[in-house]
């Protein structure tokens, strides 16, 4: 794009700096490192299967320097859909840029607007203070829930990542 | 032996600088110049013939009828091209126009009450005929012989940019919506005819409107796949029409970039497995943006940049030729988005 950072939905081009941002994010995260073959069909399947989410990516100078997915979840209470926010990413040369906020100042705005959006979820790492810090100056609140799962996929074992 | 020396110098340097000033031609000595784009030209396309002005009157219409223009002074003012860079086209003749339209069509044109219905300006039906034909059908044709133009650079060069055209509405027997020439079918009919590489064609369709014009002329036509996604709330909604839409993809009003360009993804991944042209029409119109009262959708200046790099993107990829068209959207900062996309089109492609 054109202007100095843009905020925009990724498209096809976009997957090969999706899955270099989405295993770099896993290893520093979570010291974990992605399978390529895996992870590159799980960003294809979600840039080509609308109904399951989303990315978007920051553009600076015609390369992409962060990204953020979102994934779709029911509620049945509130006769709406919840954006998931997940695997953000920003590039360690544009942090501290204020690109998580742009990102989520666009997510917002794009939620509201939709009438068949009904609110915006996210989970953290329980020990990670910097983004939960962000998180509540950017108006959310810590949810009275905490989270449960069964990983089919993913489990404790290194090698199957 | 020496005067054949200097004559044959003589017509090597003649033949440099008949290439140099080529410019402009006309339709006719399209199919016949060599265009030696090592001249600084680049297939950008513009005349200043293009832009509308009727004594003040144009200021009625919804419609910014001096588009072309300011996208052709933003390209200059923001140093992406040089004024002698574009390429000038000529009008084509009515006997080129009888390629697609028949002569009672043409003939029709001639009472400024038929021109005022299709230009949608009803007050122009109170002019004599031969202003018209000056302030409306004249710049249209200008415009016209640009999307022929464009077909024959594009081959040559890989792409091509006519600053005006996409007159979508408009097919051989009829117009409508601002569209009096059939551009499109025109252009795709003459390479055809002039060009034994050109045989299968795909127009991609994005203008907000359904492009019922080249539709209506490529209906069960098996060469020409088409794909056109538009705002299914609005003009023209032509059932008849809708039958030559090889992909279909109807989308609905108050459309954001999100999923517009998720669907434009998915739909162009499709119309690729399903045909392989051997050049693209790209009918680019900009009345998806958002806030323009006859598109209804909602895609940001962004997303329009998004989507003509997309569409260039799937054909250099394949190495298939693009025309770019501009079509419709009117709003008066439409030349800006316009120009800022072709810019980035520049950027990310090295284009010129």
């Amino acid at each position: 794009m054109d202007d100095a950072v843009v905020i925009r939905p990724a498209a096809a081009a976009d997957i090969p700096v999706i899955v270099a941002f989405s295993k770099a994010m896993a290893l520093e995260t979570e010291g974990k490192t992605l399978a390529d073959e895996r992870i590159t069909r799980g960003v294809t399947d979600l840039i080509h299967k609308p109904e399951l989410g989303f990315y978007i990516v920051a553009e600076a100078d015609t390369r992409v320097v962060a990204q953020l997915m979102i994934t779709y979840e029911w509620s049945d209470w509130r006769d709406g859909v919840f954006w998931w926010i997940q695997s953000v990413y920003v590039a360690p040369a544009h942090r501290r840029r204020g690109l998580y906020k742009r990102m989520y100042a666009y997510i917002q705005d794009k939620a509201r607007r939709d009438p068949s959006v009904c609110g915006i979820r996210l989970y953290v790492d329980k020990n990670n203070s910097t983004a939960k810090k962000t998180y509540e100056t950017l108006g959310m609140a810590l949810a009275h829930y905490d989270l449960y799962e069964v990983d089919f996929v993913l489990s404790s074992k290194p090698d199957n990542y | 032996m020496k005067k054949k020396r200097i004559l044959l110098m003589v017509l090597i340097l003649a033949g440099v600088f008949a290439g140099c000033v080529y410019w402009p031609v006309t339709v006719k000595e399209m199919n016949f110049k060599s265009y030696a784009m090592d001249t600084g030209k680049v297939p950008v396309i513009y005349s200043d013939e293009y832009n509308i002005s009727f004594y003040g009157l144009e200021a009625l219409h919804p419609f910014d009828s001096k588009k072309y223009g300011k996208v052709h002074d933003y390209l200059i003012e923001r140093n992406l091209l040089t004024a002698d860079q574009f390429i000038e086209p000529g009008a084509p003749s009515r006997e080129d126009l009888l390629i697609v339209h028949p002569e009672s069509y043409l003939n029709a044109l001639e009472q400024s009450s038929v021109v005022a219905e299709l230009a949608e300006m009803g007050i122009l039906s109170y002019f004599p005929s031969n202003l018209t034909k000056r302030k409306i059908l004249k710049p249209m044709l200008y415009a016209t012989g640009g999307t022929i133009l464009a077909g024959q650079l594009a081959v040559r060069k890989g792409w091509a940019i006519n600053l005006g055209g996409g007159y979508h509405h408009a097919s051989a027997h009829q117009g409508g919506g601002f569209c009096i020439y059939a551009d499109i079918t025109l252009s795709i009919r003459y390479l055809m005819k002039h060009n034994p590489l050109i045989s299968k064609v795909m127009i991609i369709d994005l203008d907000a409107h359904q492009g019922n014009g080249h539709e209506r002329d490529f209906l069960n036509n098996d060469s020409v796949f088409i794909v056109d996604v538009y705002n299914k709330d609005i003009y023209p909604g032509d059932l008849e029409a809708k039958k030559a839409i090889d992909l279909k993809v109807e989308v609905p009003s108050g459309i954001d970039d999100i999923k517009y360009i998720q669907l434009l993804e998915f739909h162009l991944n499709e119309a690729f497995e399903l045909f392989d042209p051997d050049i693209i029409y790209y009918n680019a119109g900009t009345d998806i943006l958002e806030g323009d009262p006859l598109g209804r959708m909602k895609l940001s200046k962004i997303g329009i940049l998004m989507r003509d790099e997309m569409v260039f993107r799937y054909a250099f990829e394949r190495q298939i030729p693009i025309v770019m068209l501009l079509s419709g959207g009117y709003q008066k900062t439409n030349y800006e988005v316009i120009g800022n996309s072709i810019a980035n089109l520049k950027k990310k492609f090295n284009l010129f």
